[in-house]
């Protein structure tokens, strides 16, 4: 028997097989090697990368009726969250989270601030945004204007908000983003932090985005 | 017939003639808990009431409608999320089922409650009447608190 495997009739099937074995494992560690530099990346919840999408300039109202747009947002890292004041369950929530984690994170991240998005702003004036954001915390922006400032906002971002204005005047609810996005200080979103939201998840998910982005330049 | 459709029928036909009769319980059926309502800042006028409302009896009760003398009107609404949007259902009755407790909590079930006739801060308090099918009302204090973000993701029960 093993001197029929010797054989050349088995040699050349056997190195064969063995060279095939040889390729397939090769291929199997370089898989495994791309695969865990890919997991660097998607580990990180929530992270636009490689492509982050780039802001271009807009230009909308803060809540002291100041003009705001792309210089504002540069240098620093800024946290956005569309709603309207109106909104008395899931606006006041995640602001009241926005908060929470914002408290927590600003001792040691400086640069951060985090700006509250009327999609309602014929209704949330610049004196009622004012009272809004700065009633969750006093650093807060509130930016607003009209539909058309708003828009050229909401569209870069990519979040499509509506106004259930057919049956009521008045009451009106809006339908809008959940989301928070996260903008870098080069003024590119890096970001989007999904619901529900959670203090330690938004403290974690910022700081893993932030040490990654800071990784890579 | 089957005996089972013959119950629920006559069930059904007693309930119909007797809407609140012996049949039912006068009160003790629906209970409450943890009724609060989130403090807002001063110029918003629209706020979310929060509850557990549990049935102890043996069959479905639904809530009919909420009001107060402290708002202009409250809805029973229903935060959903789909996709990345998120819009308010508004609940044109609410059925608390046998045995059961309804939660009405940040993010989900919520009482919307319209114009406040004073600026509500933490602390006060704001009436509430609930009615019922069963012809039960009932009427509750509920507590403005300001909650920090913790005390809405756990839930208190």
């Amino acid at each position: 028997m093993l001197k029929e495997l010797s054989s050349s009739k088995f040699l050349i099937p056997a190195m064969a097989i063995l060279a095939i074995l040889a390729t397939s494992a090769g291929f199997y560690i370089s898989l495994k090697q791309a695969q865990q530099s890919q997991q660097a990346v998607s580990t990180v919840e929530g992270l636009f990368w490689p492509n982050p999408k780039q802001i271009n300039a807009y230009s909308v109202l803060d809540q002291d009726g100041k003009d705001f747009g792309l210089n504002q947002m540069k240098g620093k890292w800024s946290f956005i969250f569309f709603g309207y004041s109106h909104c008395p369950d899931v606006c006041p929530v995640t602001m009241s989270v926005m908060a929470d984690s914002y408290k927590a994170l600003v001792g040691e991240n400086k640069d951060l601030q985090v700006i509250f998005a009327s999609v309602d702003p014929e209704r949330d004036t610049p004196e009622k945004l004012s009272e809004y954001v700065h009633y969750f915390n006093p650093d807060f922006i509130g930016l607003g204007g009209n539909n058309e400032m708003i828009n050229s906002l909401t569209g870069q971002i990519g979040v499509a908000y509506y106004l259930n204005k057919e049956n009521q005047t008045e009451d009106y609810l809006v339908d809008h983003s959940a989301s928070i996005f996260l903008i870098d200080p080069l003024g590119r979103m890096v970001g989007k932090l999904s619901p529900p939201h959670e203090k330690n998840k938004i403290i974690q998910q910022f700081t893993q985005i932030k040490n990654f982005i800071n990784e890579q330049s | 017939m089957n005996k089972v459709n013959l119950f629920l029928l006559t069930t059904f036909i007693f309930q119909t003639l007797f809407p609140s009769s012996a049949l039912s319980n006068e009160s003790g059926e629906v209970s409450f808990s943890d009724a609060w309502i989130n403090e807002a800042p001063a110029t918003v006028s629209v706020l979310a009431g929060y509850a557990n409302i549990h049935n102890a009896s043996d069959k479905s009760i639904t809530l009919l409608t909420v009001s107060s003398p402290n708002f202009s009107k409250i809805e029973i609404h229903r935060s959903v999320l789909n996709g990345d949007m998120v819009s308010m259902e508004k609940q044109e009755t609410l059925a608390i089922p046998a045995k059961n407790t309804i939660k009405l909590s940040p993010g989900d079930l919520h009482l919307m409650l319209f114009d406040p006739d004073k600026p509500l801060r933490a602390g006060d308090t704001a009436t509430l009447n609930f009615s019922f099918s069963d012809g039960n009302n009932q009427t509750i204090e509920a507590r403005v608190e300001r909650r920090s973000s913790e005390d809405h993701s756990h839930h208190h029960h």
